[in-house]
This record gives C-alpha cells, sequence and structure tokens, in this order.
C-alpha cells in the first residue's frame, strides 16, 4: 500500500505567541514542530506500510526551514519526502495549499492519502478537504482507527455523538484525529538512517486563487483568575449556579 | 631436649613420600590456575576501559576498601565472621609458607620466641577465629532463611571448617606424640591434645598420619576449586578495588554523538558492557548488602541490584566462551551487530551458540523492568565491599534502551518531548522559563553581564510551584548576603541530567551544548544551582562536552554564608522548626558528598536536626532520581512514602531536604499519609528565621 502524507510544521504548541507590527505571528526564535495531526498520520501510515509493505512519502508546503519536520517524520519510517519550497509560504491560506497538495500527489498516483484533519497552529481544518475535492476523492474525516481491507480502507471517523464506520475503495482522503496512532519516538539509529533518506524540493505551481483574506490578528486576552464566591453555603450555591447560567453560559 | 623452642617440621610423616604432597600440589595449583584463566578471559570480551592508570591511588584504595577489610565491616554481625575468617587465614598462610620455607629451602624459621608467639599461639588464635567464623557462618547460614543460600556456599564453609578443625586435630596429635614441653603456647592444639591423651604412641602415630595426609588432601582440594567457587573473590575483590572508578561519582562515559562513526551506543549485549562491568560480575559473592540497602527491592519493585550483577555474570558464563572463541578467532561484531570474520563472512557458529549470541543484554539476561525500576542512587554501590557500579550498567542499559531502539516506559515520551521542544520536563513553553521571578527583580546575566555568580533555578525552580517558592526564598538569600548575581532567563534550559540517566544521550546533548554555548557567551564561571541533580550535571557532566564552571549547590553556600556570618540568625527559630528530619538527598550526599552543609543550615535556622535511620551515605532514595521522577511509580509501594513514613518514625516537627524532587516526593508521601508534617527546602527555613 503507497500512501502519501501531507505534513505541516508549526509553532509548539506551548509556545507563546507574538505579533509583529505587521500582525503577522513572529516565528524567530520559536520552537518549530511537526504538526501533531500530521505526525498521527505519518505513524498510521509507517504502522501499514510496515503491516502490508509499499512506501509512504511524506509532502509538505513550507520553506528550507521546513525539512526538519521532514526529517522527522523520515525519521519515524517514512521512505521519502517532497518539498514545496516556498518562502511566503505562510501568506497562503488553506485554498492555495490544498491546490499546491494536490498538484504534487495527483502525480504519486497513491492509494491513500493522509493528513491531519486540522492543524496545531492556524486550526483552519480546511487543507485535507480541500485537497480530497480538488482531487475527486472521497474523504474520511476525523478519523481515529484505519485499517486495510482487500478493496481499500475501512475507516472509523469521529462525528457528532459518535462515530463512524465506513469502507472506502482507494484513492482516498484520510484525515487524522487524535487517537488514529500514538507517533512513536525515533531511535538515534533512525535519526540517523533518516538523514540518508531523499528530500526532494519543487517550486510551487502556483496560480490557485486564495479564498480568504485575513483581515487583522490579535492576541487571545490573558486568562483572568478564578472567581471565588465567599459566604455562607446557602447563599453561595444559588449564586453559583446563577452565574454558570448567566454569565458563563455553561449549565 | 632442645632449649630453643621449636617443633619438627614434618614429624611423623615419612619423608620419602613428600614428592606426593608435591605431585598433589601441582595439580592443585594446576587446576587453580586452569579455573582462573578460564574465568579471566572470559572478562577480555568486555569493552576497553582505562582503570590501570594513577597505581599509587588505585593501591591506597585497595588497601583500605578492600585489604583492611573496612567495607566488610560497615556491616557488624556478619562483617566481624568475615573478619575473623580472613585474618585467621592470613595468618595461617603467613605460618604455612614459613614452615615451607623451612622445610623445602632449609632456612631455620621456626625457632625461639618467633615460634611460641607467632608459629604457636597467633596461629593457634588464627585458627580458632578461623573455626568459630566458619561455625558462625554455617549456623548463619541454616538460621537465617531469608538468605539467598546456595549450595556452594555450604560445600566452601564446611569445606573450610574441616580443613581448620583437622588441623588442631594433627597439632594436638603431635603435641602428645612428642610430648611438646611448649604446648602451653599452642592452648587450642593442646585442648585437642588432651582428647588424645588415652592412646598409645602406634595409634598416635597412625591417627596422625591419616589426619595428616586428609588435611592436606583437603587443603589441595580448596586450592584446586577455590577459583572455581566464589572463593575467587579473595582475588577478584581486591582486583575489581584496584579497577575502581577514580572519576567523581557517577560519572557517566562520554559518547560523541557528532561522531560520524558512531554506529550504536549503550550496551546491547553483553560484550558491550566494558572488562570492567564485566569484573564487577565475576567478583559479586551475592552477599546482598546492596539489595538490603536498595529502595527499590525494598519498596516491592523488581529490582533487585544483585540479582541485576548476578544475571550479569550468568551471562557472562553462557555467553563468554563463546564470543571469546569468536574474537579470538579475529571475529568482531558488525554494525549489524553480527559476528563477522575479517573476510566479511559471518562466523560460524553453531546453532546452538547463534541461540546464545542472539540474547540480548535486557529482555534476554536482564529483566526490563529492573532497568527502569532504578533510581541510579547509589545506594547500592556505597553499600558495597567490591564497589561494584550498578547504576552504571543501568544507565548503559537504557542508552541502548532508548537511543538506538526506541524502548522506554511510554510515559517518557512525552518528557523527552518536551525536553526537545521546550527544554523543560513538563513542555511548558520556554518563553514562560523566567516567570517564578516575576516581582523578585531577579537580573538577568543580559542585564547584569559582570554578577559574580549565575544561579541556575533549574526547571523546578522556575516551573513547579512548589519549587518556585524555595527559588524565590534564595533569592532573598542570596540578596540578605550581599552575593552578586544574575539568572539567564529564558535562556537557561534543562540540565539534561534526567535525559542522560534516562538513556537518552542525545537529548542530553541536545540540552548541554546549548546550555554550554549560552553560558560560555556570557562568559559565566560560577554557578549557583538548587537542584542536585542539576549539580551533577553542570559539574560532572558538562566537562566532557568542554563546559568547565565552578558550580556549587545552594546548601554549601548557604552554610558558607552563615559560617562567614553573611547571614545571621540569633535565636530565632522557624515557627515550622524544633525538630527537624534531615534527609539527605542521593546526588547531594551520595555523589557529590554533602552531608554537612544541609545540616548546618538547619541549624543556622533554630532546627534540631534529627537523624533518619537511614541517613547520609545510607540515605533512602525519595525515588525520583535516574529520570524516576518522570515515571510512574506503580509496581510496590511508592518510594516517596516509604521515606515519609521514615520521616514520620522520628517525630519531626518538619523535614528538610536540598532538593527539589526530593521536596515533590516527600511532600506527596506526607499527603499519602495524611500527615500535616511540613516538607521544606533548608532555604525556606532559613528565611522562616529571619523573623
Amino acid at each position: 500500500m503507497n500512501i502519501a502524507v501531507c505534513v505541516k510544521q508549526v509553532v509548539d504548541t506551548e509556545a507563546v505567541i507574538e505579533l509583529d507590527g505587521n500582525g503577522n505571528v513572529v516565528t524567530e526564535g520559536q520552537t518549530l514542530i511537526i504538526d501533531p495531526y500530521g505526525e498521527f498520520a505519518v505513524e498510521k501510515a509507517v504502522q501499514l506500510k510496515e503491516a502490508l509493505g509499499g512506501e509512504v512519502c511524506c509532502v509538505c508546503v513550507g520553506d528550507e526551514g521546513a525539512t526538519s519536520a521532514l526529517r522527522h517524520a523520515l525519521a519515524m519510517g517514512a521512505d521519502r519526502a517532497i518539498l514545496v519550497e516556498d518562502d511566503a509560504w505562510r501568506d497562503l491560506d488553506a485554498a492555495q495549499c490544498a491546490a499546491e497538495l494536490a498538484s504534487v500527489l495527483s502525480e504519486l498516483g497513491v492509494d491513500v492519502i493522509m493528513g491531519g484533519w486540522t492543524s496545531g497552529d492556524t486550526s483552519s481544518a480546511q487543507v485535507m478537504g480541500r485537497v480530497a475535492r480538488r482531487m475527486g476523492l472521497p474523504l474520511a474525516n476525523m478519523a481515529v482507527a484505519l485499517e486495510a481491507t482487500d478493496e481499500g480502507v475501512c475507516a472509523t471517523c469521529e462525528v457528532d455523538d459518535g462515530v463512524e464506520v465506513a469502507d472506502y475503495a482507494c484513492p482516498v482522503v484520510v484525515a487524522a484525529q487524535q487517537g488514529l496512532a500514538e507517533p512513536r519516538y525515533p531511535s538515534v539509529r533512525d535519526v540517523m538512517q533518516a538523514r540518508r533518506k531523499p528530500i526532494e524540493r519543487r517550486a510551487p505551481a502556483g496560480g490557485a486563487q486564495a479564498a480568504t483574506r485575513v483581515v487583522a490578528r490579535s492576541l487571545k486576552p490573558a486568562r483572568s483568575g478564578g472567581r471565588v464566591l465567599e459566604g455562607e453555603v446557602a447563599q453561595v450555591v444559588p449564586e453559583l449556579v446563577r452565574l454558570l447560567q448567566i454569565e458563563a453560559k455553561v449549565i | 631436649m632442645d632449649a630453643t623452642p621449636s617443633r619438627e617440621v614434618m614429624w611423623n610423616i615419612d619423608h620419602s613420600l613428600t614428592w606426593v604432597m608435591y605431585l598433589l600440589f601441582l595439580l592443585a595449583l594446576a587446576a587453580c590456575v586452569y579455573f582462573f584463566v578460564r574465568r579471566w578471559r572470559l572478562m577480555s570480551i568486555g569493552a576497553p576501559v582505562d582503570r590501570t592508570s594513577n597505581w599509587r591511588k588505585r593501591a591506597r584504595g585497595m588497601l583500605t576498601d578492600a585489604l583492611l577489610q573496612l567495607r566488610v565491616l560497615k556491616k557488624p554481625g556478619a562483617g566481624v565472621m568475615h573478619l575473623g575468617m580472613y585474618a585467621g587465614m592470613i595468618v595461617m598462610l603467613v605460618a604455612t609458607v614459613v614452615t615451607a620455607a623451612q622445610f623445602d629451602l632449609g632456612i631455620p624459621l621456626v625457632y625461639g620466641d618467633f615460634y611460641l608467639y607467632f608459629m604457636s599461639l597467633a596461629v593457634d588464635l588464627a585458627g580458632l577465629a578461623f573455626c568459630a567464623a566458619m561455625v558462625a557462618c554455617i549456623v548463619r547460614r541454616v538460621v537465617d532463611k531469608s538468605l539467598d543460600t546456595q549450595p556452594g556456599d555450604v560445600i566452601v564453609l564446611v569445606l573450610l571448617l574441616v580443613i581448620g578443625v583437622s588441623g588442631f586435630v594433627v597439632e594436638g596429635l603431635r603435641i602428645v606424640g612428642t610430648d611438646d614441653p611448649w604446648r602451653a603456647f599452642s592452648p587450642i592444639g593442646n585442648v585437642f591434645a588432651l582428647m588424645f591423651e588415652g592412646l598409645n604412641a602406634e595409634q598416635i602415630s597412625i591417627a596422625h598420619q591419616v589426619v595428616w595426609w586428609g588435611h592436606m588432601a583437603l587443603a589441595f582440594s580448596l586450592i584446586a576449586y577455590w577459583t572455581y567457587s566464589k572463593l575467587v573473590h579473595v582475588l577478584f575483590m581486591p582486583a575489581d578495588v584496584w579497577c575502581r572508578s577514580l572519576e567523581p561519582a557517577g560519572t557517566l562515559p562520554y559518547i560523541d554523538v557528532e561522531d560520524e562513526n558512531l554506529t550504536t551506543m549503550g550496551a546491547c549485549v553483553l560484550e558491550d558492557l566494558t572488562w570492567k562491568d564485566l569484573l564487577d560480575a565475576e567478583a559479586c559473592v551475592r552477599c546482598g548488602r546492596c539489595e538490603e540497602v536498595c529502595p527499590a527491592f525494598n519498596t516491592g519493585k523488581a529490582l533487585s541490584p544483585k540479582t541485576l550483577v548476578q544475571n550479569v555474570r550468568s551471562e557472562l558464563e553462557l555467553r563468554g566462551p563463546i564470543v571469546w572463541k569468536a574474537k579470538r578467532a579475529g571475529a568482531a561484531r558488525d554494525e549489524a551487530g553480527v559476528y563477522v570474520n575479517p573476510d566479511g563472512e559471518p562466523y560460524p557458529f553453531s546453532d546452538a551458540d547463534q541461540a546464545i549470541v542472539d540474547r540480548t543484554l535486557v529482555g534476554d539476561a536482564v529483566p526490563v523492568e529492573m532497568i527502569w525500576d532504578c533510581t541510579t542512587c547509589g545506594a547500592c554501590t556505597a553499600a558495597c565491599p567490591t564497589l561494584v557500579e550498578h547504576a552504571l550498567k543501568v544507565v548503559k542499559m537504557r542508552t541502548y534502551q532508548v537511543s538506538m531502539e526506541s524502548a522506554f516506559p511510554s510515559e517518557a515520551q512525552s518528557t523527552f518531548r518536551n525536553l526537545e521542544n521546550n527544554g523543560n520536563p513538563w513542555g511548558l513553553g520556554w518563553q514562560t522559563r523566567m516567570k517564578w521571578a516575576e516581582g523578585l527583580d531577579v537580573p538577568t546575566l543580559a542585564e547584569n553581564p559582570d554578577a559574580e555568580y549565575l544561579y541556575w533555578p533549574g526547571c523546578s525552580g522556575a516551573f513547579d510551584a512548589r519549587s518556585r517558592k524555595v527559588s524565590a526564598a534564595l533569592v532573598s538569600l542570596l540578596r540578605e548576603a550581599g552575593v552578586s548575581f544574575a539568572v539567564l532567563g529564558n535562556e537557561e534550559k534543562c540540565c539534561g541530567d534526567a535525559a542522560r540517566r534516562m538513556g537518552n544521550e542525545y537529548v542530553y546533548y541536545l540540552l548541554a551544548s546549548e546550555n554550554i554555548a549560552t553560558m560560555q557567551a556570557y562568559g559565566v564561571k560560577k554557578i549557583i544551582t538548587q537542584c542536585p541533580h542539576c549539580t551533577q550535571a553542570l559539574a560532572r557532566d558538562y566537562p566532557q562536552l568542554g563546559g568547565t564552571f565552578e558550580v556549587v549547590h545552594h546548601s554549601e553556600l548557604l552554610a558558607r554564608l552563615v559560617r562567614e556570618g553573611k547571614i545571621v540568625r540569633e535565636g530565632a527559630c522557624a515557627a515550622s522548626c524544633g525538630r527537624v528530619a534531615v534527609h539527605d538527598s542521593c546526588y547531594l550526599g551520595r555523589y557529590q558528598g554533602v552531608y554537612d552543609a544541609p545540616r548546618e543550615v538547619v541549624a543556622a535556622s533554630g532546627g534540631q536536626v534529627a537523624e533518619f535511620a537511614r541517613s547520609r551515605e545510607k540515605s533512602f532514595c525519595c525515588g525520583a532520581g535516574g529520570g524516576r521522577m518522570w515515571l510512574e511509580d506503580t509496581r510496590g509501594e511508592r518510594m516517596g512514602d516509604a521515606r515519609a513514613r521514615q520521616a514520620l518514625d522520628l517525630e519531626p516537627d518538619a523535614v528538610a531536604t536540598s532538593c527539589p524532587f526530593c521536596l515533590t516526593m516527600l511532600s506527596d508521601g506526607m499527603t499519602a499519609l495524611e500527615s500535616d508534617v511540613a516538607v521544606l527546602d533548608i532555604a525556606e527555613m532559613l528565611v522562616e528565621a529571619r523573623s
């Protein structure tokens, strides 16, 4: 089974985000990691390859620095990687990114295309759906389980209030949700071997129209401290219920 | 009768038969040498390590720690028994050599006062001590069912006892047979002689000859059996102590992870351990002192340091001869771990041998749980008469498991990733490291490059809510004493101690090299640490990577400031003071030898130091060392709870620690035991006593 996995490099999920004067996220000095959702997909793809044979190819739209995310995927067991190199990739929106990915993926002719259903930084949750649409393939979105069948794959996907288990014929796009697979920790041996695996660099195809326009970005307000209600239990409890209903609107 | 006191050497023994004695002796010696060589060469399969240079220091160590038996005597009962047999054996060995010198070389030695006071009296008393020790040992083996007694242990003891007693019988018969006028100088032989007074001359002569030959045959059997049995420790133990590490405690082997030719790291198979590790295993006599003090073993975990070392020994005896043969034929392990001949062809092992060669150290020889139960606290090595380096072997095995196989308890993965991505085990954003100092007006080195000391709060001191209070206390004390200091702030990374001791040499390297570069860029010379694990890494691990700094743990600095009168507490006593149980952190105590400083600080705070039953070098680990802080403690009792219970046995008003990990574990232990006894860092006590 040949699998392509779309991976993205993101700012570490614990990082303290800052904006520059133009409202762009400052990435200078930040720890950049492989996107956790893409990492679930890589792990599952490598597991399927190890069980069934075939090849795992990772595809990434990013700059030279993104090779570290690809190297990580290669250390996890992917066989090769393609970097669509664009220093201005952060200015691309989901539609443009999906177009770049689709143009590479359509050449690969793989059985399964995987990726994270969303990403840890922009959380647009658009790209894999748009890739599927562009390529005319079915999408198993928010997959928490995936196994190969005789005709294709069987995916378990999160839906509102439950899961949906469905068979898909290949080729198919599978977007990983947390729980699909527990990513492995590459050993030094794996890391060293990954250095010898090929990363092919390609120029972006370009030409796709953006579907969105960023008007402004602002940081989340700092968390304010919790409130402590003081007094007799008989008075405090109704007050708490009132606040939860009216102010917090959670009950 | 000759006026010069003496006895006839080889009395009543037909001198024309002495060739039988020499022949038997040579045979015994040949067996002894054969078994010795067979063992010795097994060790040659181990990896090289320099443990023989600086012979003066080694000789001194061997004298105090092995030959004078001081380490053995640390355990009163068995230690005294051992000293009895040891001293007795040496005296009798000297007497035997003297006798042989006179008989074979014709040097007149067995005469006069030397004969009376040494060859008779001293040797008699030595023989008594020896036999008494043997009886005591046998009784101990029979009575104490908790001992790990194997047939060989009893065989050796009984054999030695029979040799000792038969020696006295021979002496008693000689005394009667020669009507020895100097018999009073052989008190024990004389007692035996009394038993034979009723025999006539012929009976005595026959009995003497029979027992004499029997005694000799047994003694020679013992010589032959010596290097085959556990008695070989007589040779290996001093050798092992001679080959002790002369580096500071806890020094790990340097691995150059940047080396392009590096194909593996850590110990995958037995021969990846050094020959010294293998010598450790051969020198171990299963005395069990390591097990008695091991906090993991004592809280019901899988680890027994004794079993670990014995498993290495069994593996050596199983695998050693096969690998030795292959190596002698010129075969070597290739990158894939296969033994190949110089021509590149795989070495032709038989199927049975191949199965043994395929065995791995962890999993096949040593159960995997064992290597992860270890806190590297070092109590085992401190208790070991042979100075076996248990924790070092554990770390080597972990290094292979983690670095090459990526095999470790699953909860370690997030720790590793957190260290990689954010430079702290919790994975909190690295830009938030300096938050602990908000409102404290602590300068960074960037702001105050001329500061005398770099203050290194460590990950706990910066991120852990409880330890942040210790950092604040320490800052206020440094201010009070007028110490010039600054911090790295967000530029500080985890020291890498946990990563390295959990076997993740690569992540350790990333963290350490970045820290070293940062500190060197600021020209850092002196560092104040708050965590003994940071101290170990900065002071002892970093020099291997080119970072040499003067590191002082806050306990030592505070004690010094108190001594110098820079911090004064007169009659003041912290509210929580009174009786204070002082817990020794393993990495501060056993590793860095700092025991008095924390006690001085507690005393200066007005506390009355209460000693744990297990304190100082016998201290019982809180359970967090060796990266165990970041692993679940699910097997058996939690170590921190056990230590908290030991603290409560002292009925203290407070417990003092000098390590953030101990602080966490003991506090958790107190909570688990539903006790409200406060666990405080010594810096907090000194602040509280300010009043």
